[in-house]
Parts: C-alpha cells; sequence; structure tokens
C-alpha cells in the first residue's frame, strides 16, 4: 500500500469522502460518488497510485491501477 | 495469550453480519487485543458449548452483540445462541474465580433501549448502539476499550481508515493468491482474523495501540 493510493468511501455524514492510504482524514468529502471517483482518479493518475471505491462496509466495489498494476491484464496476444 | 488480552466476541458469523463483524474484528485486533471466537478451534468433536465456556473463562472481555436476536420474517424462529452466551460470561462473573470476577462484557445493540423489552435485567450493564453502521462499530467499540484497557487508543477516525487500507491490501493479496471476488467476501472468519493480525503486525505501531 503506497502513500498515493486514494480511496473512495461513504461519508457517514453525507457525500463521499476521498482520503489518501495512511491519512487519518480525508482530503475532500464531495456530494456523490461519481464525483469522489472522478476527484481520486485524477490523484491517483497523476501519483502513479491505485484507487479503490469501498463500500459503506469496507469491501471492495471497484478498483483501478495507474502505477505498477501487481495484477495486470493476461496479454492475450 | 494472556486472560487480560482476550476479548470473547458473541455474534452472529453469517454472512449478514459480516459487515459488522469485520471492523469490530479489526477494531479489537488494532487495539492489541486477542479475538476468541466460537470458530477458532478446528477440533468438530469437541461440544461447542464446552468450548464456547472454555474460551469465556480465559477472556477477561466480552463483546455480545445481541443486534440480531429477534426474527425478521414470518416464520423465522428467534435466535438464543446470543443471550444464552451472555448469561454465560454474566454468570462466570458472578460465580467464577477472583480473576474471572474482573471480567467486563459490552453489549452492542441496533437501537438504544430496545433491549430493555426483552432482557430487562441487563439494566445498568454497559451498552452500545451501533444502528447497524459499520463506522459505528468502530467508534463504540474502541470508546469502551478506552474506558476498560486502552486509554492511549488512536481515535475512532484513524482506526476506520487503517481499516479501509487494510480492505484494500487484503484485497490485493488474495487476488494475487487466487481467490474471486466472492470468496474475499466470504472469508472464513478464523482466515480473516489471520489476515487482519498480520497487517496490524507489519503496519501498526505497537506503543500507538495500548
Amino acid at each position: 500500500m503506497k502513500k498515493s493510493d486514494q480511496h473512495v468511501v461513504p461519508n457517514t455524514s453525507g457525500g463521499w469522502a476521498v482520503r489518501r492510504s495512511g491519512a487519518e482524514r480525508a482530503s475532500k468529502i464531495l456530494d456523490t460518488q461519481q464525483e469522489a471517483v472522478r476527484y481520486a482518479r485524477t490523484i491517483a493518475k497523476k501519483e502513479h497510485g491505485e484507487l479503490y471505491v469501498h463500500g459503506k462496509d469496507g469491501t471492495i466495489r471497484q478498483r483501478s491501477s495507474f502505477g505498477n498494476d501487481p495484477h495486470p491484464p493476461k496479454d492475450k496476444r | 495469550m494472556a486472560f487480560a488480552d482476550n476479548v470473547f466476541i458473541n455474534c452472529p458469523f453469517d454472512a449478514g453480519y459480516s459487515s459488522l463483524l469485520r471492523p469490530l474484528l479489526f477494531t479489537v485486533i488494532y487495539l492489541n487485543l486477542k479475538p476468541r471466537i466460537a470458530l477458532e478451534s478446528a477440533d468438530s468433536g469437541e461440544p461447542r458449548i464446552r468450548k464456547i465456556t472454555e474460551l469465556i473463562g480465559k477472556s477477561k472481555y466480552g463483546i455480545h452483540d445481541l443486534s440480531r436476536i429477534e426474527a425478521t420474517k414470518k416464520g423465522e424462529i428467534f435466535r438464543l445462541n446470543m443471550p444464552f452466551e451472555l448469561g454465560i460470561d454474566v454468570g462466570c462473573r458472578s460465580f467464577g474465580t477472583r480473576k474471572q470476577k474482573t471480567k467486563r462484557c459490552l453489549i452492542l445493540e441496533m437501537e438504544r433501549y430496545r433491549y430493555q423489552a426483552a432482557l430487562s435485567d441487563l439494566s445498568g450493564s454497559d451498552i452500545a448502539v451501533h444502528k447497524n453502521e459499520p463506522e459505528e462499530v468502530v467508534i463504540e467499540v474502541r470508546r469502551w476499550l478506552v474506558n476498560r484497557c486502552r486509554s492511549k487508543a488512536p481515535g475512532a477516525a484513524k482506526i476506520w481508515g487503517a481499516f479501509m487500507d487494510f480492505m484494500a491490501t487484503n484485497y490485493d493479496d488474495l487476488t494475487k493468491r487466487g481467490f474471486s471476488k466472492k470468496d474475499i467476501d466470504n472469508l472464513a472468519v478464523p482466515e480473516l482474523i489471520e489476515c487482519m493480525e498480520e497487517w496490524v503486525r507489519k503496519n501498526v505501531v505497537l506503543d500507538a495501540r495500548r
């Protein structure tokens, strides 16, 4: 887990939080999941990190890699 | 693990409760305590009740979630295991050894005062309400453990953030080992505890958890 990894998590007081791995607080709270994912994706791309979208219980709903993907898609050639 | 570090966890172990069980276990482990559950022993020949009483006797702390005891649909039977095991824990404290008289337990419920209708004898016990919210489980369990034995514990927001980091790392690690998303979501509880303990050992400074 790198500090450049970004997590999108539903915020209990409303909206969606974007949080960096290891951080104690959210870097941003946005109204919708879509906005939060867009914001987190921009940072993850810029910093070559991973993007994790969590459900309310912490489970992973979506994962995108913008760095060294540990599970890259298999070459179909 | 020593008596003072053991936390007996009394709750359902089915899929319907896993969203609350994961943060509960993680908070206990993060605070350098050992969750003890009835599923941890692989010896199927041992009667379950003997295993449970043994675990209760060995654990200074007990966390009992009564939020799932009532039947939710017509024809479903209400569940007595949780209040039964809570009764054993309370009894162990009352009739046990000098050490066991120091036992403490937390009762978790979904709504405030709901338990009083069914178990009025519990008035005056440590009761917390999680409203079925995973983050509330972290907040309430941490708050109770801070008052009982972990006065310098980090804040709930930090533990909740660490839980998200764990869930992401664990997802990647298990995917790498050939687990599907369904396998990960349904990971057996003893295996989940092992993963959490390993992550916490590698990522959390011990001093920050006491």
